[in-house]
């Protein structure tokens, strides 16, 4: 009796395996689902305009280019060239994602025509001075993360899964993420960032989604706000173009040299 | 005469630069107001004794994309003004370059600046370009150099070929500015051993990326940008040498460098092997730079350097003060909007205990401005003791010129 009603039970999993499921097996999942929408996409390339603005409410920004080339296996290859403010002009970081190991990274410095490595352990750094870190605009691998499924949540309308993410890589300087993943598009509407003490640190914000290519979706503003010292960055995103037939040769160390 | 035609053919640049200027698709570049202020009286009868010294500098840059941005012309003039010395008043076409880019290959023609190297203190495999030793005595500040360049990215790394058809001498400071050798260079009386400025000279750089390392080959072969430095006796052997000629020579330089980086540390590594000059000698560099995130409550970070420099040269070769040396260094990244930075550094001679000590600072200043502090400061250097025999120590004559200086940098 006892037995027959396991193997019923083994049956039934089998079955619906999402009666089975646990909450971290879910979060994978959806990750794992947005991941694979994700993919595909081979090249990108978009303007960037981050404003930074402090508790007083003073403001300076940094314009740039982005260029994505994806990586098969691998985290993607990402080259951002800064136009402003006007003495970084030139000013080029060439990235290697790779999950949890640590990406390598290299800096061109027009000025002296010098490459540079970077030391990549950094992770929690701000980035040029602003309130996001390096790992929160360093390209998104499934592998850098646990999950686990919260609940489900409509934010502004839109349905969305709650999931927390916890870093797996080192030196992260967050114990979790919470994030919510609009379900029709299997991209974030809002993560909220917390420290290495678990307290609230930063909410990111994500509007002005486009589909690009008929699959791709791309927040066109990011807004991150720091609760804990009241700064916030905007971060713009315009101009996304796909299919620029970029290969590996655009994305070396030699490469950065020639970038404007 | 060779002065004549050089001078014609960056008067040219200059025409071609304003007409470039009025089409440019891209402007931008700085100005600059610097100020040294010199903490202590020169060491020579003949130099200029003030406290402060203003100066001025202007280097504009022009860019043009054409033809869907596989050809880019690119112009930068630079132009300075200086207070106190006549030498350091100066101008040059930096670079002024036409540049062809293709899927497998790009080819470079015109002035151009190439940089080689990994090491903080001292740029030994740097060959490319001759040092402007006035604008900067570190000789980090290079000239324009005329060349063809062609790149060829490959599988089997970059490869980067150069043909140099000229030769531009070291820039010196003049009798009366600071930072000179004991005796002072008499620049006008430069030679070439043998050869005219248009000797030209070749080079070829491969270089590639394993996993966390990036290593540099290369070799070159042609005029060597450093000069020897010849006592000159003005007065008959009978009297001290009246100055230091220097004498330019055909060298063939084979090079490596090498960065990595393991976690926090970033490993650096450059050495040399030179012909031409004397025996055939060695030099190297190599250290590391050590970073400490996240420091001092929060954000910022601190680097620890450290290299050791060794240089075999002999006496009859260029001098340098980096025969034997160490030089440490702590550099604080403060990662806020005002990208302000400190960097200290202190190169000791283990020999001679000859050091010099820097102090560099920066921050922006809003969007358009920027305010840097450089120093440094010269101690345990002894003057000369027999004035017939070269001095041992090469930096003797500028062991007074401890100096700050104050520059504010307007972008555009």
């Amino acid at each position: 009796m006892k037995l027959k009603s396991l193997i019923c039970g083994v049956l039934l999993m089998a079955a619906f395996p999402a009666l089975a499921q646990t909450d971290e097996e879910k979060g994978y999942a959806i990750q794992a689902e947005a991941n694979r929408r994700d993919n595909g996409y081979i090249d990108s390339m978009h303007d960037a305009v981050m404003t930074l603005k402090n508790a007083q409410g003073e403001v300076s920004t940094r314009e740039f280019v982005v260029k994505t080339l994806e990586v098969a296996d691998d985290g993607d290859k990402e080259m951002g060239i800064f136009h402003s403010p006007a003495d970084v002009k030139g000013t080029a970081v060439l990235t290697f994602s790779h999950g949890t190991k640590p990406d390598d990274q290299w800096i061109y410095l027009p000025s002296l025509k010098r490459v540079k490595r970077v030391a990549t352990v950094n992770k929690s750094g701000p980035f040029v001075g602003s309130e996001f870190a390096f790992e929160d605009i360093s390209s998104w691998e499934l592998d850098k993360y646990r999950y686990r499924y919260l609940r489900d949540e409509e934010i502004d309308g839109n349905d969305c899964f709650v999931v927390e993410n916890y870093p797996v890589y080192e030196y992260s300087g967050y114990t979790k993420q919470i994030e919510w993943l609009d379900k029709k598009m299997y991209q974030p509407r809002k993560i909220e960032f917390y420290d290495r003490k678990g307290a609230l640190l930063k909410t990111l914000t994500f509007s002005d989604y486009n589909q690009y290519l008929d699959r791709y979706w791309r927040a066109g503003k990011l807004q991150m706000d720091n609760v804990q010292n009241g700064k916030s960055t905007e971060l713009l995103r315009k101009n996304y173009r796909f299919k620029n037939n970029f290969s590996d040769r655009d994305f070396t160390e030699n490469a950065l040299k020639n970038v404007r | 005469m060779i002065a004549k035609v050089a001078r014609y053919i960056l008067f040219s640049f200059w025409t071609v630069a304003l007409a470039t200027f009025a089409h440019a698709a891209d402007f931008s570049g700085k100005a600059a107001v610097d100020t040294r202020f010199f903490t202590e009286p020169p060491i020579f009868a003949q130099q200029k004794d003030g406290v402060a010294y203003p100066s001025v500098m202007i280097q504009p840059e022009f860019r043009h994309d054409w033809g869907s941005g596989n050809n880019r012309l690119t112009v930068i003039p630079f132009a300075r003004y200086d207070s106190l010395d006549k030498h350091r008043t100066h101008w040059d076409v930096r670079e002024f370059s036409w540049l062809h880019m293709q899927k497998n290959w790009d080819l470079l023609v015109g002035v151009g600046k190439v940089f080689w190297g990994t090491t903080e203190s001292r740029q030994l495999v740097d060959i490319i370009n001759q040092s402007d030793l006035i604008e900067k005595f570190s000789g980090e500040e290079k000239l324009g150099q005329p060349m063809m360049n062609l790149n060829l990215p490959t599988d089997y790394g970059h490869f980067s070929l150069f043909y140099l058809p000229y030769f531009r001498e070291r820039t010196f400071p003049s009798s009366n500015g600071r930072f000179l050798f004991d005796p002072p260079v008499r620049n006008s009386e430069g030679k070439l051993d043998g050869f005219s400025h248009w000797q030209p000279s070749f080079a070829g750089r491969w270089s590639k990326t394993f996993g966390d390392w990036d290593v540099g080959v290369a070799h070159f072969w042609g005029v060597g940008r450093e000069p020897r430095l010849v006592p000159s006796f003005g007065q008959g052997f009978t009297h001290p040498p009246t100055g230091l000629v220097p004498i330019y020579d055909l060298i063939h330089q084979t090079s490596i460098d090498v960065q990595g980086v393991l976690g926090n540390w970033i490993w650096k590594a450059e050495a040399i092997t030179r012909s031409g000059q004397g025996d055939r000698f060695a030099a190297a560099v190599v250290g590391f730079e050590y970073t400490k995130y996240g420091v001092f409550g929060g954000s910022k970070d601190v680097g620890f350097l450290l290299e050791y420099l060794y240089d075999g040269r002999s006496s009859f070769a260029p001098p340098t003060p980096f025969n034997n040396d160490i030089f440490s260094g702590i550099r604080v990244v403060f990662n806020d909007p005002q990208n302000t930075e400190f960097l200290f550094t202190n190169t000791v001679d283990l020999n001679t205990q000859a050091t010099i000590l820097g102090f560099n600072a920066s921050r922006r200043l809003g969007e358009k401005w920027k305010i840097e502090l450089e120093s440094r400061f010269f101690a345990n250097i002894s003057a000369t003791k027999n004035p017939f025999a070269p001095p041992k120590e090469i930096l003797t004559g500028m062991r007074n010129d401890d100096y700050i200086q104050l520059r504010v940098v307007r972008h555009f």
